[in-house]
């Protein structure tokens, strides 16, 4: 019956931890996917998210919903400014990014640990309580964690396959000259992605939070964990991202459970170099 | 005020699009040298010339793909030349170019309904629709289709369908019949004709083959060398004219 319950927790927490390890790693690959470069900034967004959020419930005392819904449209303001007036000028100059990101992500992580100081921070759940699920208890937080995390995913899958705008993204990641002479201003496109991007980072970071501390410390594991599911899944893929998110995140949680937390990336670095070796793109890569 | 100024403004006036002195260099190397090239609403106006002699150069300079360091580009009154590469897709003039650019792990229709992108395209997407499949029955054979499975005639089809979906008054065509079988080439060349005699598009076609494609302009350019080395009606081209255009 342990047995049962165990696997149960194992399959209930892998799925929570796929979803929102899922929709982390999509604002790396959207990122990646329209621009070709890697985000380091990532893991700053990640815990930018969380804090925020922690600062809107905790210290001005709003409302849970409504601090999460602020915390990431100030990310998504920030994402828009930023791409805009510091990334664009930079576009050509893959080493003029790279090294503005870096220098980002020192900024952010530095003003991280002065603003809200290195302490370990926690969450507060979104709601409070816990549920049966199949032998299995859970707390509310995380059914409804993972509920938050479908409905945005399911929201992005309708965006990107029947919106203009959202088609208009995917044609920019095809082939940016393809989208150019058909009328679509790559230029907003860009600025968009990089804002949904660093959003969803901050969204998983919120969505987390209440599981784990908040530090910032966080912010490299997280840019580690969407990395890895990004190669893992295929570079530039959406679907291979989600695949790869789901499996890591069963993978991490059956680690936690029978071998310990330490072992998991680990665990996620051997099992990414084994399915490169056989499939050196990826799981739907085509890059 | 001569009776050459005045049929120069008068040429002005009706032109539809107006390529003024251009020059284009690839780093130090100058591939348009000083060329110009008037085009009137509704023409159809083959360039031909050997490769690398500038002419897919041209159509990129003209859509704003590329910059030109002077010279200028004038479309129904307006001047071009520096404006984006959308923003002249939006004035009304589409590219469609000889490697396709095309969405490759989109569908067919998803790829044909991304040309309405702009605003002024969505309310005529159904009608030009219906006409692209018209015109090319096979694309909406495939319609369902990823376009990474479609034979090279397809892609072209689907690159022409893609241009014509922006409502575009003006099309660049470059070379849409190279890698063709003869049949699907003249398929192809006639599906132009067909779009140019309805008299609402404006079309630059740009070949290398000049026998197979002549019988299409109303005008002819010969380009060599990054300049235009013969310009006119295609019945005042020679068969002298056109070896010394392409040795």
């Amino acid at each position: 019956m342990e047995f049962i319950s165990n696997l149960g927790i194992t399959i209930i927490s892998g799925t929570i931890l796929g979803n929102i390890y899922g929709l982390m790693a999509l604002g790396l690959t959207l990122i990646y996917g329209i621009g070709n470069i890697f985000n380091f900034t990532h893991g700053a967004f990640f815990i930018w998210g969380a804090y925020l959020a922690w600062f809107l419930i905790t210290q001005v005392h709003l409302n849970m919903f409504l601090s999460i819904l602020l915390s990431v449209s100030c990310l998504f303001l920030f994402g828009l400014i930023w791409e805009k007036w510091v990334l664009k000028p930079k576009r050509q100059d893959f080493v003029s990014i790279i090294t503005i990101g870096l220098g980002l992500m020192m900024i952010l992580d530095s003003m991280a640990h002065y603003l809200f100081d290195p302490t370990k921070k926690a969450l507060p759940p979104l709601v409070e309580g816990n549920v049966d699920l199949f032998f299995v208890t859970r707390s509310m937080n995380e059914v409804v964690d993972f509920l938050i995390a479908m409905g945005i995913l399911f929201t992005l899958w309708f965006f990107f396959s029947k919106t203009r705008v959202g088609m208009a993204i995917r044609a920019v990641s095809e082939n940016n000259v393809g989208a150019s002479i058909i009328g679509i201003d790559v230029d907003k496109i860009y600025t968009l992605s990089f804002a949904i991007g660093i959003s969803l980072a901050g969204l998983s970071g919120i969505l987390l939070a209440p599981e784990v501390y908040i530090s910032t410390e966080a912010g490299g594991d997280a840019l580690l964990k969407a990395v890895i599911i990004v190669i893992l899944g295929g570079l530039g893929s959406v679907k291979g991202s989600m695949y790869a998110a789901f499996i890591l995140g069963m993978i991490e949680s059956a680690i936690s459970m029978y071998v310990g937390m330490f072992w998991v990336l680990p665990s996620w670095f051997f099992i990414m170099v084994l399915i490169l070796a056989l499939r050196p793109r990826g799981l739907y890569g085509t890059r | 005020m001569t009776l050459r100024w005045w049929k120069s403004i008068w040429g002005k006036a009706t032109m539809s699009l107006q390529v003024e002195t251009i020059n284009v260099f690839y780093g130090q190397l100058h591939i348009i040298r000083d060329l110009s090239l008037s085009v009137a609403k509704g023409e159809l106006v083959c360039i031909f010339g050997s490769n690398g002699h500038g002419k897919s150069t041209l159509l990129k300079a003209v859509c704003g793909l590329i910059k030109s360091q002077s010279g200028s580009v004038i479309y129904e009154g307006v001047d071009i030349t520096n404006h984006r590469v959308w923003e002249i897709v939006k004035r009304g003039i589409v590219y469609i170019p000889e490697d396709r650019n095309l969405f490759s792990g989109l569908t067919v229709m998803e790829n044909l309904m991304l040309g309405a992108y702009l605003s002024k395209a969505r309310p005529k997407a159904e009608e030009n629709l219906r006409t692209i499949f018209h015109l090319f029955p096979r694309l909406e054979e495939r319609k369902k289709q990823i376009v990474s499975t479609l034979s090279g005639g397809e892609l072209r089809m689907l690159a022409v369908g893609r241009g014509l979906m922006t409502g575009a008054d003006c099309l660049l065509i470059d070379e849409p019949s190279i890698g063709l079988s003869p049949l699907l080439k003249t398929e192809m060349y006639n599906v132009i004709k067909r779009i140019s005699e309805k008299g609402q598009c404006t079309i630059i076609l740009v070949e290398q083959d000049v026998k197979e494609a002549q019988w299409l302009a109303d005008r002819i350019y010969l380009l060599k060398h990054g300049e235009f080395v013969f310009e006119g009606r295609k019945d005042a081209l020679d068969e002298e004219t056109i070896k010394k255009a392409f040795l």
